[in-house]
């Protein structure tokens, strides 16, 4: 019986690793990607070039922040147990810094999705003064100067200019192949492993509860809600209500995909809870509304909750967390 | 009524004749269009950096910056397009003087208006990221909310009540209700050179410097500071 589970074991990771070559892969449950590849066609030298910028801290004022900073490879790109985000001279941000994965299928960015393209997308914390208190047309200065730098653009677009267009495009470049598919869940999807008990009663609770938003595969439905989260009086924030200036929109934030949340604690848009225990715990005695005006009520004895817990564990994905392809480029920066 | 003072304006000039003569030269046929951007406070030319006199007091005002964007030029004769150029963006910048013409290669068409929108189109903001004019590097572009910044204004003046005096107007938005994208509309006679007219009285009164002299975030102030771009713009006549 070992054998036999060592042979499927090693299969799966096979089968799920076969497509990993390519620079950007669709698991075949995903749905079509919402980004426009042909704007900005993925090549190896652009995707490198945006790994480095992603992990270098010249992008902010004092070059003490990257974007890895706040958006580490071993916690899905999140920043594991910070609560909000950190910038230069011991900032402390408004949010909770989110995981980065699956971008390519997301249509606007942040919390509030205040940002409409993945491609602006780095524009907000580089120019922010809470985070990397940078502008772009400095960032282009700086990096116009090392010779190392000259090459990078040079291989990712034939071009040697270094243009603010070209580092925010390499940087959308690099995000878009953080890609996290290769979870138990998805393996279960593709037919390759099967669920135990305790997390096959867990996704029924889910299919129940919870997918009304957080919408499989991507495990969100990328839309805006109020989710009874009470207003934190020092931060004073009503998320996507301070763009739309509507009371539809006060308090509401991005579902957010609740695949590896095991690495993207603390919760919520302000970090507020540390525990998935807690998180689940919010949504008990609480009467929710899905955004499309239907009622939803959690309401879950303390074995369903076990369950429950089961089954989002199965979104883990830890070979996502450890693809090399993903971290410190160490060869640019000794 | 407007000044030309220095010999590197006249230079300018003939440059400019030159670059629109090769223009035409390269043209299989028909003609090039050169539309002049012309920045005036109180009916005379300005340029950066210099001193001018509030209109209606005593008060003194420098420009250190004004850039905008326009796009989407058209003609048309009486109502009906004849010369459409979708998606081409031009930043305008008083700082450039290089900027503030733009040749168009427009054929043999007869018009009597001259439109173009104020801003960079909604379609252009939501996709994605551009380089030239476009590129964010211009410093025209709000980076909290990914929007490209339509109209920029920036200097000093004695009425305003802020730290070194300072004004700033950055106006930007592409989503109801908070739109600054603004279609401007000029009635021009046919001719191959069109000067514009930006009357900057229309948009800076002396209530606005003293009272408000920043604005950098979307609202209703923002949409009413749009709101006098229109009036901003009008046809010089020559001859």
């Amino acid at each position: 019986m070992k054998w036999l589970m060592t042979v499927l074991l090693a299969t799966t990771s096979l089968a799920l690793a076969k497509n990993k070559s390519e620079l950007f892969f669709k698991p075949a449950h995903f749905p079509e990607p919402q980004y426009d590849f042909n704007s900005n066609p993925l090549n190896k030298g652009k995707v490198m070039l945006g790994r480095v910028l992603f992990y270098d801290p010249i992008l902010s004022a004092d070059s003490s922040i990257s974007c890895a900073s706040c958006h580490s490879p071993y916690n899905a790109f999140a920043h594991t147990d910070h609560d909000l985000s950190h910038g230069i001279n011991d900032q402390i941000g408004r949010r909770n810094a989110p995981g980065l994965f699956n971008l390519a299928w997301q249509e606007n960015f942040m919390w509030d999705g205040a940002i409409s393209h993945l491609d602006k997308q780095a524009l907000a914390p580089i120019s922010s003064t809470l985070e990397m208190g940078e502008t772009v047309e400095h960032i282009v200065k700086k990096l116009r100067r090392i010779a190392a730098y000259k090459k990078l653009f040079f291989n990712a677009f034939n071009d040697s200019s270094i243009t603010g267009e070209q580092v925010l495009k390499a940087l959308s470049g690099f995000q878009l192949t953080l890609v996290s598919g290769t979870s138990k869940y998805d393996s279960v999807q593709m037919g390759m492993s099967g669920y135990n008990i305790m997390e096959a009663k867990g996704y029924e609770i889910f299919k129940k509860n919870c997918n009304s938003c957080h919408v499989e595969p991507l495990f969100t439905n990328n839309s805006f809600i109020s989710n009874g989260l009470t207003l934190d009086p020092d931060l004073r924030d009503f998320g996507r209500g301070e763009l739309t200036y509507t009371s539809k929109d006060s308090m509401a934030f991005r579902v957010p995909s609740l695949r590896n949340l095991s690495f993207t604690y603390p919760y919520m848009h302000d970090g507020r809870f540390l525990k998935l225990s807690e998180a689940i715990k919010h949504y008990e005695n609480l009467d929710l509304n899905d955004g499309k005006g239907r009622a939803i009520r959690i309401r879950l004895s303390s074995s369903e909750k076990t369950e429950l817990t089961a089954f989002l564990l199965s979104l883990n994905d830890k070979n996502f967390l450890f693809d090399p392809k993903h971290q410190f480029p160490r060869f640019f920066f000794q | 009524m407007r000044r030309i003072s220095t010999n590197q304006t006249i230079n300018f000039l003939y440059f400019i004749v030159i670059i629109c003569f090769f223009g035409f030269a390269q043209a299989s046929q028909g003609q090039t269009l050169k539309a002049e951007f012309v920045p005036l406070l109180g009916g005379v030319g300005i340029q950066a950096d210099t001193y001018y006199k509030v209109p209606d007091t005593d008060d003194s005002l420098t420009i250190k910056n004004l850039s905008f964007y326009i796009s989407n030029l058209r003609l048309f004769k009486n109502g009906e397009p004849v010369f459409i150029l979708n998606k081409t963006h031009h930043l305008i910048q008083l700082s450039n003087s290089k900027s503030l013409t733009i040749c168009l290669d427009v054929g043999e068409v007869e018009f009597n208006e001259f439109s173009f929108l104020l801003g960079v189109d909604s379609s252009t903001q939501v996709s994605g990221v551009f380089g030239g004019d476009l590129d964010p590097m211009n410093g025209m572009y709000w980076g909290w909310q990914g929007g490209y910044i339509n109209f920029k204004i920036e200097g000093n003046s004695s009425l305003c009540k802020s730290r070194k005096a300072r004004f700033s107007y950055h106006i930007g938005g592409y989503q109801a209700p908070f739109s600054s994208l603004r279609h401007i509309s000029l009635p021009v006679k046919d001719k191959s050179e069109l000067l514009i007219g930006i009357d900057l009285s229309k948009l800076i009164d002396p209530g606005l410097l003293s009272n408000k002299p920043h604005l950098m975030s979307l609202g209703d102030e923002m949409v009413e500071f749009a709101n006098k771009f229109p009036a901003m713009f009008y046809s010089i006549e020559t001859e």
